[in-house]
């Protein structure tokens, strides 16, 4: 069933990508986007008018290599992820902290267990009332690729894919917490 | 339109799309109506192995080299709903998608080899394994012997205890 891609496939190849503590982390590089990744993607820009698109649709990396290899490689295993929080110092925001630029906003699935995607912090804006004014606290716009295929788009940390009560949201950050030396 | 059409859907695919991590798409498409569904329909035999087979086989088609192949959601998908179902063809489809390692296609793998190993633990846990005695007649005049098949464990190599 599966002989074309077995013939035809090109064999994955990644690069070296460690955590802090050495541990390897297994990677990936992805191929262009074909057509219909494209699609989709255009389709979910078109469908979320808050999106602000910094990039069109690449390959090569997608959310974890672009917060974690600096847009080299694409990471697609959970334990991996877990190792760069853990050995990269990475501790979850409390509720009583608020996200900053440079913190990271990691999406998981609806129980909270298994991770979807990571976006990256890039700012904090207020709402605009209908007067121009700013009002209300800031909150945080996360600067995604949403995968391995997608483009990269600045949006609101709510303003996603998937539907409320379909996902969780922790922020992490690497900053020390309040008090630790 | 058929179980197997309703994993192209939009709505399936775009949801789907954002999902980087292979544990993160397993469970995603366990929770979709669109894999129960296709599930339901395999175990009930309102759909066969061969038409699951064709339809894998025309997705493919699309297949290009150097190019993500987006329909590995449908894979994934597949193989998330074949990984309860007892028989050949979910080992055959899992098996043979776990082994895949090319760049085209990163995570339908992924996904395969997480569902072979939890239908592995799966079915251990359900699965008895008795093994069948030769009892020689009993003499003549003599009691019968009765023969009580038990699990076979860890703790517990004999394959049957003689009970008197």
């Amino acid at each position: 069933m599966f002989e074309l891609p077995h013939l035809a496939g090109s064999p994955a190849s990644g690069i070296v990508l460690e955590t802090r503590l050495r541990r390897r982390i297994r990677n990936s590089q992805a191929p262009d986007p074909d057509a219909r990744a494209t699609a989709i993607f255009r389709r979910l820009l078109a469908s979320h008018r808050g999106w602000e698109l910094r990039k069109p649709e690449s390959g090569i990396y997608n959310c974890f290599g672009h917060v974690w290899a600096s847009r080299r490689t694409a990471v697609y295993d959970q334990p991996g992820v877990e190792d760069i929080l853990l050995d990269d110092g990475y501790r979850r925001l409390s509720s009583n902290e608020s996200p900053v630029q440079g913190d990271i906003g990691i999406y998981y699935d609806s129980a909270g267990t298994s991770v979807l995607h990571v976006g990256l912090v890039s700012d904090l804006r207020r709402i605009s009332s209908s007067t121009g004014a700013e009002v209300g606290a800031p909150v945080a716009w996360l600067l995604s690729k949403w995968n391995d295929a997608s483009g990269e788009v600045l949006h609101h940390f709510r303003d996603v894919p998937w539907a409320d009560g379909d996902f969780t949201l922790a922020f992490w950050t690497d900053r020390p917490a309040r008090g630790t030396p | 339109m058929s179980q197997l059409q309703r994993l192209l859907s939009h709505e399936l695919q775009e949801a789907a799309f954002p999902i980087s991590t292979a544990e993160g798409l397993q469970a995603f498409l366990r929770s979709r109506p669109e894999v129960v569904g296709l599930r339901t329909a395999l175990a009930c035999g309102e759909l066969t192995a061969p038409e699951v087979e064709e339809f894998v086989r025309e997705l493919l088609r699309s297949f290009a080299a150097g190019r993500k192949f987006s329909d590995e959601i449908v894979l994934a998908a597949i193989a998330v709903a074949v990984e309860t179902l007892p028989g050949r063809f979910s080992e055959e489809y899992l098996g043979a998608l776990s082994t895949l390692r090319i760049k085209e296609m990163p995570l339908a793998p992924r996904v395969a080899s997480l569902s072979r190993v939890q239908r592995a633990k799966r079915l251990v846990g359900l699965t008895e394994r008795l093994d069948v005695l030769s009892v020689p007649l009993p003499e003549p005049g003599s009691r019968p012997t009765e023969f009580v098949p038990v699990r076979i464990d860890a703790t517990n190599d004999e394959n049957y205890r003689l009970a008197s």
